[in-house]
């Protein structure tokens, strides 16, 4: 693994998709995948997964603790494109069927250490007021045929959208080579005040 | 298989003029680059380029990684004429040759428009771009877009989560990139105002950074104002230029508007070479 002149970095992702917010929903699953650019590719570990249902605790906070682990490396020669995870959480409706109840994305962190992210979750909504009836009538909720839009930046002009909630999710990043290929991530106040935190 | 492009070829490319134009490669520029068939692994193919200058080779890999890979190998596996593969191996090797030849300083703008409150009313979308000065040159990624409406159900703010990532090379520090903004306000018949301008200065430090753009509308005279009341609508800008140039804001009476929020990170390369300090 050690070499004098790296070809590529490697940006090594540990966390969990910890706990939701969802003030009107319950009994709550999610999905989460990776989105990255042509540059990036995955070295090890797992790059989509479903967590288990779970319900509300009985404490005043109403959040649904999922707990559940992401863990991938991955490998590119340019930051272009950069990994985000993106999550998307399920529920049932009042008659039993799965709708979604919300997508959201975030980048991976960029610098090492220990970090939590809170993403707001949205719906998209009907654009029509006809198809806003009908959809209520069948029950049926416009969903994104990919869940993975939402880590586009293109073609989002034309989307309505309800945010509904939000999911926190704890990252652990390890970097290798970045700084070796030149690329500079921290600030020189940051890393000297990492440097004194370790003596 | 080896081939060489010979200059006449790279000259009609027009992705290449600017490249064989530089001083560093003095207008001969070979590039060189074949395929090679491993034997063991089914289908896989791996592919080496060169490009050679005046100096001696400016720049040489496999194409291990890179963006146009994908594509490579489709052309490989189908046997297609290796002027098509040229094609692509030019259009690849070009932008990173250019930045290497120059060794120019990068800079990458990865991040979210996360959200917006603050204004009087949610239901808000926003439009963006980035304006550089002439020296910078963008080499991926998209400089401006629009984001989606979100009608917040709980709290005010609106969330848009809109992805930015951007890759730039310059060859100067002026016209650091900046970030503008506008947020308009989408009513339940489609219908769109103006609610707030803003800008700001993408950050030069490296790392990650979370920002708060403050924004501003233009105020009409108390009867635009008192039309506004009733109708909507509102006056705006006639050149967007205003939103980041000092020059001709003097004429203007503005009132405050909400803020927009933003996370971007900031990952410079080569900058250290020039001697430049961030």
């Amino acid at each position: 693994m050690t070499s004098n002149n790296p070809s590529v970095f490697l940006l090594m992702v540990n966390g969990q998709i910890e706990t939701a917010n969802f003030p009107e929903y319950d009994d709550l699953y999610c999905k989460y995948c990776f989105v990255y650019g042509h540059d990036w590719a995955p070295t090890a570990g797992l790059e989509e997964g479903i967590s288990q249902i779970t319900s509300k605790g009985r404490d005043s906070s109403q959040s649904l603790v999922w707990n559940f682990p992401l863990d991938i490396t991955f490998k590119s020669t340019n930051p272009f494109g950069w990994p985000q995870v993106v999550v998307s959480v399920y529920g049932p409706d009042t008659f039993g069927n799965d709708v979604v109840r919300g997508y959201g994305a975030v980048h991976v962190p960029f610098t090492p250490g220990k970090h939590t992210r809170t993403i707001p979750m949205f719906v998209p909504e009907s654009t029509s007021r006809l198809q806003r009836f009908t959809s209520w009538l069948m029950g049926r909720r416009p969903e994104f045929t990919d869940p993975k839009v939402v880590a586009q930046g293109e073609g989002r002009e034309v989307t309505r959208v309800r945010s509904q909630g939000f999911v926190t999710i704890q990252f652990n990043i390890v970097t290798k080579d970045m700084k070796k290929l030149g690329y500079d991530v921290t600030t020189t106040e940051q890393t000297s005040a990492t440097r004194l935190a370790g003596t | 298989m080896i081939f060489e492009i010979s200059n006449e070829y790279l000259g009609t490319l027009p992705s290449c003029q600017s490249a064989l134009s530089s001083s560093a490669c003095d207008g001969k520029v070979r590039l060189e680059g074949g395929a090679a068939e491993h034997c063991g692994a089914v289908g896989s193919s791996s592919l080496f380029f060169r490009v050679v200058g005046v100096g001696g080779v400016l720049e040489e890999g496999s194409l291990e990684g890179y963006s146009q890979l994908v594509r490579l190998v489709a052309l490989v596996s189908l046997r297609r004429s290796s002027q098509q593969l040229m094609d692509a191996l030019v259009l690849l090797v070009n932008e990173r040759t250019w930045s290497k030849a120059h060794r120019m300083a990068e800079l990458h703008i990865i991040g979210q428009i996360i959200g917006a409150n603050g204004f009087p009313q949610s239901s808000l979308f926003c439009k963006w771009g980035i304006q550089t000065g002439g020296a910078w040159r963008l080499l991926s990624g998209l400089k401006e877009g629009q984001t989606q409406v979100d009608i917040p159900q709980i709290g005010e703010m609106a969330y848009w989560s809109h992805p930015i990532d951007l890759h730039y090379s310059t060859k100067g520090l002026q016209g650091w990139p900046k970030l503008h903004l506008q947020v308009w306000h989408q009513d339940s018949f489609g219908r769109c105002q103006l609610y707030g301008y803003g800008y700001c200065h993408v950050p030069s430090s490296p790392g990650q950074h979370r920002l708060q753009c403050v924004t501003w509308r233009p105020v009409g005279t108390w009867q635009e104002q008192l039309a506004q009341m009733f109708v909507g609508g509102g006056p705006q800008l006639r050149s967007p230029d205003l939103i980041y140039s000092g020059a001709d804001r003097y004429r203007l009476h503005t009132e405050a508007m909400g803020t927009v929020e933003l996370e971007l990170c900031i990952i410079l390369r080569h900058f250290e070479r020039y001697g430049v300090e961030s």
